[in-house]
């Protein structure tokens, strides 16, 4: 558990460079308005960190 | 002060947030992925520092950590105070009334020993005038957030506006900065508003020519497609309206989508602020973050972090003129088209944050400091003596031309490579001292490569460049395997 915080946070960056070198360049992809990697890089990847760091905080 | 009040300021100096909208203009995708990281790296090192009896803790005759700690303040501060003096110029001030006031207010709170009981409200004041300079800007164009992206992306190019002061009345590039250069990307006729020498750089195909021009004021010069124009220090140029920035990027598109991605780079620069903050936040940590503290300190780096992409945005929508020459941190504080119609406070309310969060991170770096003071009592924070040659080292040398997100690199690359691996690796008690050797190992390498990488211009391209960009890369891991070696010695 304690090392779980630190491995999800990683994990949520790690995201962002793979969806970028996604093939076809999927993270160009149009998801209402925004590509899915603003998406992910300004609003999802922001939210999760928010959520691990805190709900999980011991 | 509350851990996390301290946590936020020390992080989140002045160079290091206004940085955001700044490479998010400029890189779009990359931009955004270093604005990750300045959101998570704090909340990471918080992940593995708090509640760990092993985290590092300096010895009682370490004097190493708090000499690396102070070199790390002095560069955060030399970086916020080139900030300042470039602020003022760009506000139509000398520089050096920047550079004064914010040297000076942080002297003064050097004095005043109870000034860690401002840092909250320090803190929530820069929240506050962040946060309704945003809703002004953006209730200005009408849009939403979404709809405001989708705008940007979908330009077919970045554009003077009619009422840019480039265009009107004509302007100096960066006022106390060298020369700049831009590249035109359509015919453009420029004016000079006042005297000006400029050198053009003319290519037809294969054929490249050289020529200088003295302009007087009212005369004008047409530039093609290719040109380049060195504009000379203190010259004030005038643009036409509706014709492409140069400087910006060719389409909304093309910056929606971002250069050809360097992952290396992505990969130095996630160790380079990870490490920074683990070394500046869990280093030698006395205190625990409580779910209230940390739920805290997550929702102010949220809500900066919005702040950043926002107001990227929303400047490129409304003055896209800011992409002249590449963007420079200064001019976030006043976008150069903003609209008149926000009002002289209103425009104000981001240069004062910039100055309240510069206040909070010198009081809150030197509390810092003073809580590795093993003698008890913190005293290293309040010496007057120490902290007024350090604040004026930073404001003398704050006169020399340098980039403020450069500095603030600097600083966090030389805490990740000598202090971040003993928090990861605390060595055993019995030897304490190999974390010391282990540091001076990690800035050993972090300071060849940081003068190789300045000798060579920051190194090429791609992974071999790497180490010369983001000298951290190399330096933390050998320091993290001298302390690995050490307690493998103690558990044989």
């Amino acid at each position: 558990m304690r090392l779980a915080r630190p491995a999800l946070l990683l994990l949520l960056l790690a995201a962002y460079p793979l969806i970028g070198a996604l093939p076809s360049e999927a993270g160009s992809i149009r998801v209402a308005g925004l590509s899915a990697l603003w998406w992910y890089g300004a609003v999802v990847a922001p939210a999760l960190a928010w959520l691990v760091a805190v709900v999980l905080h011991r | 002060m509350t851990f996390g009040a301290r946590t936020l300021a020390v992080w989140l100096t002045p160079a290091a947030w206004l940085a955001l909208p700044a490479l998010v203009l400029e890189g779009g995708p990359d931009g955004v992925w270093i604005g990750l990281l300045l959101l998570v790296a704090p909340l990471l090192a918080l992940s593995i520092s708090d509640g760990d009896a092993r985290a590092a803790q300096p010895a009682r005759d370490a004097l190493f950590p708090v000499v690396i700690f102070l070199l790390v303040a002095g560069l955060l501060l030399w970086g916020s105070l080139v900030l300042a003096g470039d602020v003022a110029a760009w506000l139509g001030a000398p520089r050096w009334q920047g550079i004064g006031i914010a040297a000076g207010g942080a002297w003064l709170l050097v004095i005043w020993r109870r000034a860690a009981r401002l840092v909250p409200w320090l803190l929530l004041a820069v929240l506050l005038g962040l946060a309704i300079s945003l809703v002004v800007l953006a209730s200005g164009t009408g849009l939403g957030p979404l709809g405001a992206w989708e705008r940007v992306a979908s330009q077919p190019a970045f554009r003077f506006p009619a009422s840019s002061p480039w265009v009107s009345a004509g302007r100096e590039l960066r006022a106390g900065r060298g020369h700049g250069l831009l590249v035109f990307e359509e015919v453009h006729r420029i004016t000079a508003a006042g005297p000006a020498q400029i050198h053009v750089r003319a290519r037809d195909g294969a054929r490249v020519s050289e020529s200088d021009w003295e302009l007087q004021a009212g005369q004008s010069l047409t530039l093609r497609p290719g040109d380049e124009l060195t504009w000379p220090p203190g010259a004030r140029l005038r643009f036409e309206a509706g014709k492409a920035v140069p400087g910006a990027p060719p389409s909304g598109i093309s910056w929606a989508d971002g250069r050809v991605a360097d992952s290396s780079r992505r990969w130095g620069l996630l160790l380079t602020l990870t490490g920074g903050a683990l070394a500046l936040i869990g280093f030698g940590a006395a205190g625990k973050a409580s779910r209230g503290e940390m739920a805290a300190v997550g929702t102010a780096l949220f809500a900066v972090f919005v702040w950043g992409i926002g107001w990227a945005v929303y400047c490129a929508l409304g003055a896209p003129d800011i992409f002249l020459g590449g963007v420079a941190l200064e001019r976030l504080v006043r976008p150069p088209s903003s609209p008149a119609a926000a009002g002289r406070f209103v425009l104000m309310l981001v240069p004062a944050a910039g100055l309240a969060s510069f206040f909070a991170s010198s009081v809150s770096l030197r509390e810092r400091i003073g809580g590795l003071d093993v003698t008890g009592g913190g005293e290293i924070g309040h010496d007057l003596g120490l902290w007024s040659a350090i604040i004026g080292a930073a404001a003398v040398a704050s006169f020399w031309p340098a980039e403020p997100w450069v500095l603030v690199l600097m600083a966090l690359g030389l805490a990740a490579s000598t202090l971040a691996p003993a928090v990861l690796l605390p060595p055993p008690p019995a030897r304490a001292r190999w974390a010391t050797w282990a540091g001076l190992v990690g800035l050993g390498i972090f300071g060849a490569l940081a003068l190789a990488g300045q000798w060579t211009g920051g190194g090429s391209p791609g992974w071999t460049g790497l180490l010369l960009a983001y000298p951290a890369v190399a330096a933390a891991p050998a320091a993290a395997a001298v302390l690995w070696m050490a307690r493998r010695a103690v558990w044989r």
